[in-house]
């Protein structure tokens, strides 16, 4: 697989080894797909990184320290969308226009507390990408329910007794009805789903307007598994079509990674202390819950292709 | 005056006076909320920036949004302003905190509404008062002119110390009377107010990639606010220069910190701010036996001003137009932190509230109460003047 990587990832990492994420943090491999991703295909372009209140406060380190090698304006909670709409259009006016602002927000903003933001940003087509780090709850505070974590999910807040009920929050789907040029899930669950995200990344990268990416990361003690199986568990959110993969490209849908042989769901939960609760009913009800949320998904998206997997090369 | 500039002696209202303050400044980007009696502000400035190029008038989803707005392009290195009044400031609050702390040059108008609950549009000070501890220099006016002539200068004094102003005028009282205004000359604003230019190291730079706001140890982190505390004591003296300068060159005195008128030997003086200041005056004529102290320059506290100016009198009544719950008004317990000395009575009078008239007649009944009751009024607790007193 490692050969397969180094095809993809040549350039410049622009989050630096040191930085403050847990071992096996889901995100930190994200972002740096994210960034790089941006960076290679806008090779004269510059990137300013808008990070609201979240573990990325403390991964980006310790001042006087950046992890980053990009500018890094940090905000709070709630209004991370309008203020990269601000630097985009102040960068304008003093004669730069060769810069990405890329906002790098958690579930926690996007889906609850900075909501009203994401979607005036959307409704306003402001010119920045909008990356949705989703790991499912307030990780940085202590594994708090956030609108993002998935129905029956353990959280400190949701304990074992009284697990998080009711569904996710639909995030992407509800960013993709403000009619925004481009939307898109990733997840780097394996090889070809790497692809994907860097295919969708770059695509973001080449469209002006308003652009959301809701890429999936595991998160080791917030999901509660050991930290070596970060991608894997990602590879069967995808695979047991708990997480889609698919984008809206100028209202176009399409599924862009169909399981050939989707996995049960409750392969995907089992791996993961934070479900460990969960019965045989709750666990079938998931799965029924996913399966129609799939059902919905594919009769909204054109399926027109799958993507090659690695053992078919 | 849609789209149009008024220039030379016209008739405007603190909201107009305000936009047109805001054009004459070349301001960059403007952030726009909607909240009365404010509207007026932004409403004018959509007018006079609309087609423009060289501006960015953003209309977006919240008063929090709108200061985050202002401030993420303040650090891009442009001249900003926004304006609000009342819940809104409130709403926005935590962004005011940072605003400071970021040095961030924003300047906003307030325009004063008091707050929920219950709800009312009139006029009081509570909304901005209650913002005192938030590092923001915060201006009271009590004319249409002042609020023009202060939004001007607000961002001499932003700029020269990196530090938010916050430009207040209490609604409807300003911001929707009419007065008779001299509006500046653009090529004399140009001359006062030069294009912002901030320091390198501020300045947000895609080219040196840094952390801005990154988390510090607590060390680092103290000397962080040492310095904001250190740019509001240097405020001071600014806020006096840029005001003498400003007299200089439009040939028209502009307030300083305070604004004082009568006799200095008096043996009562009467503290005020906004325009219950401006209704002080008329106590003046035929009482030769009182001094005016109206506090223009709320923060930075001009306490050594205000203390000279105080030192020597007997009874010094305060009137707040702020509610004030378990202890002093805002202003009054400024004012009771000065040292006065034994010989000095001072009486904190909380009136004005929700819009409540106050007229002449109130201010007497202040002063008369501060010598009725010399020594019986305990210095902590406020007197809450009966509404009738009007």
């Amino acid at each position: 697989m490692a050969r397969w990587v180094d095809e993809i990832v040549t350039e410049e990492r622009l989050l630096h080894p040191g930085h403050a994420a847990c071992a096996g943090c889901g995100p930190a491999i994200n972002v740096r797909h994210v960034l790089d991703g941006l960076a290679a295909a806008r090779p004269d372009s510059r990137i300013v990184l808008v990070i609201p209140a979240s573990c990325w406060t403390i991964i980006a380190g310790v001042w006087p320290v950046n992890a980053f090698g990009v500018t890094v304006h940090l905000t709070p909670f709630a209004s991370a969308a309008v203020e990269a709409a601000a630097i985009k259009s102040a960068l304008r006016l003093v004669g730069r226009t060769d810069t990405q602002v890329v906002v790098w927000g958690g579930d926690g903003s996007t889906c609850d507390i900075g909501f009203t933001g994401v979607s005036a940003a959307a409704e306003r087509n402001d010119d920045v990408v909008y990356v949705l780090n989703d790991n499912e709850a307030y990780m940085n505070t202590g594994v708090q329910k956030s609108g993002g974590t998935p129905e029956g999910a353990w959280t400190t807040t949701t304990p074992a007794a009284a697990p998080r009920s009711g569904q996710k929050k639909e995030i992407a789907r509800i960013m993709a009805a403000h009619g925004i040029p481009y939307v898109a899930t990733l997840a780097a669950g394996s090889v070809p789903m790497l692809k994907d995200f860097r295919a969708k990344v770059t695509r973001a990268a080449g469209i002006p307007g308003f652009r959301f990416l809701h890429a999936l990361g595991a998160c080791p003690p917030g999901w509660k598994y050991p930290t070596g199986e970060s991608a894997e568990i990602v590879r069967l959110a995808v695979e047991s079509h708990v997480f889609p993969l698919w984008e809206c490209d100028h209202g176009a849908w399409r599924i862009t990674y169909r399981p050939k042989r989707p996995v049960p769901v409750r392969d995907y939960l089992g791996v993961q202390g934070r479900f460990s609760h969960l019965s045989r009913e709750e666990i079938d009800a998931i799965q029924a819950h996913v399966d129609e949320r799939w059902d919905a998904l594919t009769a909204v998206g054109e399926p027109d292709r799958e993507l090659p997997r690695a053992s078919s090369r | 005056m849609s789209g149009t500039m008024l220039r030379g002696r016209t008739v405007l209202t603190g909201d107009e006076a305000a936009a047109h303050a805001v054009a004459l400044a070349r301001t960059q980007a403007v952030g726009c909320y909607p909240i009365t009696p404010q509207t007026i502000v932004v409403e004018r400035l959509a007018d006079l920036t609309a087609g423009r190029d060289d501006v960015v008038f953003a209309n977006v989803e919240s008063e929090h949004a709108m200061l985050g707005y202002v401030i993420a392009a303040s650090r891009v290195g442009v001249r900003t302003f926004t304006a609000t009044s009342s819940q809104g400031l409130l709403y926005a609050h935590e962004q005011l905190h940072r605003a400071s702390r970021e040095r961030v040059p924003v300047v906003m108008v307030n325009v004063n509404r008091s707050i929920l609950a219950p709800w009312s549009l009139e006029p009081d000070l509570s909304d901005s008062l209650s913002q005192r501890d938030t590092g923001w220099i915060q201006l009271y006016c009590a004319s249409v002119q002042e609020v023009l002539d202060s939004v001007l200068c607000a961002y001499r004094i932003a700029e020269t110390v990196m530090l938010p102003v916050m430009v207040s005028a209490e609604g409807f009282l300003l911001s929707h009377t009419a007065e008779v205004v001299y509006v500046p000359e653009q090529k004399d604003v140009d001359e006062f107010l030069p294009s912002f230019r901030p320091p390198d190291d501020w300045v947000l730079d895609p080219d040196r990639p840094r952390t801005y706001s990154a988390l510090p140890q607590p060390v680092e982190y103290s000397q962080f606010q040492r310095r904001v505390a250190e740019a509001m004591d240097e405020a001071r003296g600014v806020v006096e220069s840029v005001a003498a300068e400003f007299g200089v060159r439009f040939g028209r005195r502009k307030v300083g910190a305070l604004d004082i008128a009568g006799a200095p030997d008096a043996r009562s003086a009467l503290v005020t701010m906004g325009t219950i200041g401006d209704s002080a005056l008329e106590l003046l004529p035929g009482d030769d036996d009182l001094l005016l102290v109206r506090v223009h320059a709320y923060r930075p506290f001009p306490a050594g001003e205000l203390a000279a100016a105080l030192a020597g009198r007997s009874y010094v009544s305060v009137v707040d137009r702020a509610a004030a719950f378990g202890s002093l008004g805002p202003l009054g317990a400024d004012v009771r932190s000065l040292d006065l000395g034994p010989g000095t009575v001072t009486t904190d009078y909380v009136c004005g509230v929700g819009g409540t008239e106050v007229t002449p007649v109130t201010l007497r009944w202040a002063l008369e109460h501060t010598r009725a009751n010399a020594g019986r009024i305990p210095g902590h607790d406020p007197v809450i003047v009966p509404e009738e007193v009007r």
